[in-house]
């Protein structure tokens, strides 16, 4: 068969497909409009011949996104939540492949190839980054946008997903995309309620995050040379190695902190919510009895 | 009543089609008794003294994550996530034939290390490490492959690009046909041993074996053979059950990051997607410098 291109299936067959696999959304970009990413990590960085980019969201329920540390956010945000959308994605390149697509799944998050220490001292600057941008992807495949907290935003579910992506050599229908770069309307509208819970003060409001001040949560309790030191040991591997290890979690565990993902009032789940109990002022929630 | 008049009659071809739609690409049946080539321990009645057959089942690496050279997907779609839904596979194959009534174990696919030996040290060490069941011994023995010039087994659907599960069942099933255990198969000689060249480590004499110095340490022209052994000697320490529980949790090491002898292989029906899928087909120095602990090279 010709490299993919002309083969017999559409975005709607590849969207029916993931949503089958349990997607929760599904859209489609083209390749283009990748220029943002950092080097080495375009679609066609990826894979030689990339036509499109199949992006995927599954949502993780709502009691487990706590805007507070819980056992139940590590698991069934983090750990159980990245493996199942592994899985997703393993079981959608395959199925492209069966229909004749060169299929490239990429990890859903923890695929840190490098941590740069840009400024250590008393405020100190790092910069981590995965192997390929899933909110960018998300963004050019028009599922939502960047807000204020740093995540993808979307109409169905806020924040409160995680994603997942396949690069493929199939030609199929990119989805219009949404813009990248400018603070939504939506955020605007809110009056950014996740920026003042934030317990690190990590989110300046301009859509950005301080990587420093996010991993480590509470800044003004964490020795800034203790921190610098502790991520020149976690980190300090050959790229490689340190995503085989991140994505492993050989050494360390999965960020404790959903404060931003959980209290974005785009949830459609925190709406409801917020109507039942007549909240919405941002606030956490209540604890349980 | 006994538990063996509620069994319900099982064979070959049900198995078989229960492992695909759990999804398994490929999936054998052998017989538990003949397993005379597996280490000490790690025969089929060894590890579950009921077992009268072994279903063997593989699931396929996608085409774009087997790729020649060190990369992420390599890692978590060659690796982490075809192991993980290989094991829930044989688990739910477990189940299923224990709800017909035949008890059935599964054995992990892969990282279940208990043992490693240093056979010999020096500048040219030699060592030895085995898993707890030799799946690809049960593959061939299914008749799923054979084992290539790359130590790997062989399909004729996936070439190498396949990880491997088990399941043992207390179920006599008729076993597919076998196929013969020990000799470099007629393809690998049509090929011309490619595996074989690319080899970054050098690790494959040809002969169907691999040394496994080699192999664990990818480049060993780069690191320092006692900087080696010492790194696997804590990594791989203790008691054998403690060593398998640390891999099969990642516990101490991510996976290994070479691929070269799976992607390469011809017999891939695969490669036929373009005539130059990858970026490229080998490693680099600098590929090297991307994997290996600074601490363990010769000249950090």
């Amino acid at each position: 068969m010709e490299n993919g291109i002309g083969a017999g299936i559409t975005s709607g067959d590849v969207k029916a497909q993931a949503r089958e696999f349990g997607a929760d959304l599904v859209n489609i970009s083209s390749c283009e409009g990748y220029e943002k990413a950092l080097p080495g990590c375009k679609p066609q960085d990826l894979v030689k011949d990339a036509r499109s980019v199949v992006v995927f969201a599954r949502r993780m329920p709502f009691g487990n996104a706590t805007p507070r540390p819980s056992v139940g956010y590590l698991e069934f945000g983090y750990y159980g939540h990245e493996a199942w959308i592994n899985k997703l994605s393993y079981r959608l390149a395959l199925w492209l492949e069966d229909e004749g697509h060169m299929a490239l799944p990429t990890p859903a998050g923890r695929d840190i190839p490098s941590l740069r220490i840009l400024r250590e001292g008393a405020e100190p600057e790092v910069f981590m980054q995965g192997s390929f941008d899933l909110r960018l992807a998300a963004v050019n495949a028009g599922m939502g946008e960047i807000g204020v907290n740093n995540n993808l935003i979307t109409a169905e579910y806020g924040s409160r997903l995680r994603l997942g992506a396949v690069v493929t050599t199939a030609a199929l229908e990119p989805d219009p995309p949404r813009q990248y770069g400018v603070v939504p309307d939506f955020c605007v509208e809110c009056g950014y309620k996740c920026i003042k819970p934030c317990p690190a003060g990590a989110l300046p409001g301009d859509g950005a995050v301080d990587h420093y001040k996010c991993m480590v949560m509470y800044p003004q309790k964490v020795s800034p040379e203790k921190a610098v030191d502790v991520f020149k040991t976690r980190y300090g591997y050959p790229e490689l190695q340190l995503a085989g290890r991140m994505m492993a979690f050989t050494e360390n565990a999965p960020h404790i902190c959903a404060t931003c993902i959980t209290l974005c009032p785009m949830d459609e789940a925190r709406r409801v919510k917020e109507k039942v109990n007549g909240g919405g002022d941002g606030q956490p929630l209540p604890v349980a009895p | 009543m006994d538990r063996t008049e509620a069994r319900k009659p099982i064979d070959n071809q049900e198995v078989k089609r229960t492992a695909r739609e759990l999804g398994a690409d490929l999936a054998g049946v052998a017989s538990a008794e003949d397993f005379a080539e597996a280490q000490p321990g790690c025969r089929p009645r060894d590890l579950f003294p009921m077992a009268n057959s072994v279903v063997v089942v593989a699931k396929r690496i996608p085409f774009a994550a087997a790729t020649p050279y060190p990369s992420i997907g390599a890692m978590e779609f060659g690796e982490y996530i075809p192991e993980n839904f290989l094991n829930e596979a044989c688990y739910r194959l477990s189940l299923y034939l224990e709800d017909k009534g035949w008890l059935s174990g599964a054995t992990p696919c892969g990282r279940d290390i208990t043992s490693f030996r240093v056979e010999e040290e020096g500048a040219e060490p030699r060592v030895f490490l085995h898993g707890s069941f030799d799946l690809r011994l049960a593959a061939v023995k299914a008749g799923l492959g054979h084992i290539g010039a790359n130590n790997c087994l062989i399909t004729q659907e996936y070439g190498s690009r396949v990880r491997l599960g088990a399941v043992f069942t207390e179920a006599v099933l008729e076993p597919d046909p076998p196929n013969q255990v020990g000799a470099i198969p007629e393809f690998c000689h049509e090929c011309g041993f490619r595996c074989v060249e690319a080899c970054p480590a050098n690790a494959l004499p040809g002969d169907g074996t691999v040394d496994h110095y080699r192999c664990m340490v990818i480049r060993p022209d780069l690191v320092a053979p006692e900087k080696a052994l010492t790194h696997f000697k804590k990594l791989f320490r203790g008691k054998p059950m403690i060593m398998a529980a640390k891999g099969l949790s990642y516990t101490d090491s991510p996976p290994h990051p070479c691929a070269t002898c799976i992607a390469l292989c011809p017999m891939d029906q695969g490669r036929d997607f373009a005539d130059t899928p990858f970026h490229r087909e080998s490693w680099t120095d600098e590929d090297a410098l991307k994997v290996i602990d600074p601490a363990l090279l010769e000249n950090p």
